[in-house]
């Protein structure tokens, strides 16, 4: 009587031990994955634009001082760079201003300074007179250099010399925006 | 052990276990297209969408006679990086362009473009004849839009494409 007691709990605990194996096999979720892998290359972007390219300082007595819109700035550049690297924008007036006869305005005369600017980098906010050389502006931060639009406003002022002799002067200002220092 | 018992639960195996692991199907292969998406160079800022092969760019297959529902889901296990610098992951997407055979439901509007998730994301629920055997095509094309801040370089995204019995 015990013995045939004991054999039917025996006989339970095995099926349920197989039921327990069974079922999950049976009733466990079918999964099955595909894994693709995609590319682009993004290409580098290094471009300088402005939003006003004329100067006009219009009637200057000689020896008198002009400020172009004093309140505020005059134009302004954007630049663009995305390579990862510094970059630096500088400014200069490359030919003579000539005038009547061959009369000649140093570029000295002409000044320049950031008015402005939404960059991470370092700016000269102070008046500097234009050289024919290529001189410092901006120098980019780490943050300008992974494709930031940078608006830089400039102000510029004519210190006429009262030397200077009557007529049409007419010059251009050049823009760099370089990786070289 | 009682005889009688051994050939039942020989019987339960053979009626039930074995059938599933030897003989059921469940399957999801990439038929057409490459398993590396080329979405060649862009600009920052640029949009495009691919579809290399007329009006689509990979066409999967899904055979299923498990005779329960199934979902078809796509994640994004790694979002487009180049090691130091990503690529939002809502600025990558995938569409539904056609689906042959199939009686279930895409999960956004057929030629809507939906953006891949981190997680696995339903695309489409099977239905009818889909989990009796019936072979589904489902035909996607995909979207990349750069952000207009973004740094230059190659970058790599990992999708995996799951066919799945749980939603």
């Amino acid at each position: 009587m015990y013995n045939y007691k004991n054999r039917k709990i025996q006989l339970c605990l095995f099926i349920s031990i197989i039921l327990l194996v069974l079922i999950p096999l049976v009733c466990r979720a079918d999964q099955d994955s595909e894994d693709v892998f995609a590319s682009v290359f993004v290409l580098p972007s290094f471009l300088i634009d402005i939003d006003n390219n004329y100067l006009d300082f219009g009637l200057v007595k000689p020896g008198e001082s002009v400020t172009l819109k004093p309140a505020t700035y005059y134009n302004s550049l954007r630049c663009i760079s995305n390579k990862g690297t510094r970059y630096y924008l500088k400014i200069h007036i490359p030919d003579e201003i000539i005038g009547p006869k061959g009369s000649r305005i140093p570029s000295s005369s002409f000044k320049w300074k950031v008015y402005g600017l939404n960059g991470s980098g370092t700016a000269i906010t102070e008046w500097q007179e234009f050289s024919d050389k290529p001189v410092l502006v901006y120098t980019s931060g780490t943050e300008d250099e992974t494709g930031e639009e940078i608006i830089i406003r400039f102000q510029y002022k004519l210190d006429l010399p009262g030397s200077a002799r009557g007529g049409h002067y007419s010059l251009k200002v050049a823009y760099l925006l370089t990786e070289e220092e | 052990m009682p005889k009688g018992l051994l050939i039942f639960i020989a019987f339960l195996f053979i009626l039930f276990v074995l059938p599933k692991q030897a003989f059921a199907t469940f399957d999801i292969s990439l038929t057409e297209g490459s398993r590396a998406i080329d979405f060649g160079t862009m600009k920052m800022g640029e949009e495009k969408m691919i579809s290399g092969r007329g009006d689509y760019e990979q066409q999967f297959n899904f055979i299923s006679d498990n005779a329960r529902i199934w979902y078809f889901k796509a994640q994004l296990v790694m979002p487009f990086s180049n090691g130091t610098y990503s690529i939002p992951a809502e600025n990558f997407q995938w569409m539904v362009q056609e689906v042959k055979n199939g009686q279930g439901a895409v999960s956004a509007n057929i030629l809507m473009p939906s953006p891949f998730l981190s997680y696995p994301a339903l695309i489409y629920t099977s239905a009818g004849s889909d989990n009796t055997g019936t072979e589904v095509k489902i035909r996607l094309r995909y979207k990349l839009e750069i952000p207009k801040r973004q740094p230059a370089g190659s970058y790599t995204a990992q999708i995996r494409f799951i066919m799945v019995e749980e939603l």
